[in-house]
């Protein structure tokens, strides 16, 4: 004996979960690319020039010390010696981090900023040595 | 110059603290010194009743000593200053910068060496005269 209802379920009923998973993916695909391209209405124009430093993460030996701190080169960039070291010397330099905010680079034009040694040396509390000396070193650490 | 990157926990943050309290008496790198000078034996004593403990013995004025240290007044100075070293990429400790030029690690004296060497031919390159010490220094002429 036929159950009437399977019977009259049609092919493409046991297709349905395919379909839905499809139309879900497809509904995800879209809604991720939609955020993708909106970042510059969610991300804000103004970055402190404190948070482009906090995400120049410097090599064992590197140059930084013509690293100009607002420089959105710095950023993701701070690897590449020889365009930190080139951004230190001009803060409205173009950037491929720019290119998509020219407002940025403009504002960093305008407003002079520390370089590295400069930030660093902004709030030492414990200098020992001559002030005029050519050398200066500056120690991280931790007394454990 | 030397700033706290205290990062390895409580013990880390008391003894940052007590280099603080320290220069409150003007003996920070007497206590700088001293910690370094033995960390087998000062790393048990990384608390406040162990730093109190070995105040006189770097001539610090216990009392002031204890009061500053259990007052936890410069807490937050120690933690800020680790933000400020975490902010540039630094992630362990020790870390030098000499000049711009950033060292990690407790390296060989030959590293600090050349890379000092470096700075100071770099300097005088301008006029031509390059001295460490009253020594020449850079790669020597040909003939000689």
């Amino acid at each position: 004996m036929i159950d009437s209802s399977e019977s009259n379920q049609s092919p493409h009923s046991a297709l349905l979960p395919l379909y839905m998973g499809l139309a879900f993916l497809g509904t995800l695909a879209v809604g991720l690319i939609l955020g993708f391209l909106a970042r510059p209405l969610i991300i804000p124009d103004q970055v402190e020039v404190v948070e482009v430093v906090a995400t120049a993460a410097i090599s064992p030996v590197q140059s930084v010390a013509q690293a100009n701190v607002a420089s959105p080169d710095a950023e993701n960039k701070a690897g590449d010696v020889a365009s930190v070291t080139a951004a230190g010397t001009d803060a409205g330099a173009p950037s491929q981090a720019g290119d998509d905010q020219p407002q940025q680079a403009t504002d960093a034009a305008a407003v002079p900023t520390p370089t590295i040694m400069e930030f660093l040396m902004s709030d030492a509390r414990h200098i020992q040595g001559a002030a005029d000396a050519p050398v200066t070193i500056i120690e991280f650490s931790d007394f454990k | 110059m030397y700033k706290n990157f205290a990062i390895l926990g409580p013990e880390s943050n008391i003894a940052a603290e007590g280099g603080e309290c320290a220069a409150e008496q003007d003996l920070f790198w007497e206590y700088h010194d001293f910690i370094f000078a033995d960390q087998a034996t000062v790393r048990s004593a990384l608390n406040e009743e162990g730093l109190i403990a070995l105040a006189a013995d770097i001539g610090l004025d216990v009392d002031a000593f204890g009061e500053c240290l259990y007052s936890k007044r410069y807490a937050s100075t120690v933690q800020q200053q680790a933000m400020s070293v975490q902010s540039l990429g630094v992630r362990g400790t020790p870390g030098f910068v000499i000049n711009g030029v950033y060292i990690s690690g407790a390296q060989p004296f030959e590293v600090f060496q050349q890379v000092i060497e470096e700075q100071l031919v770099a300097l005088g390159a301008s006029d031509g005269n390059p001295s460490f010490g009253g020594q020449p220094i850079g790669p020597s002429p040909p003939g000689q």
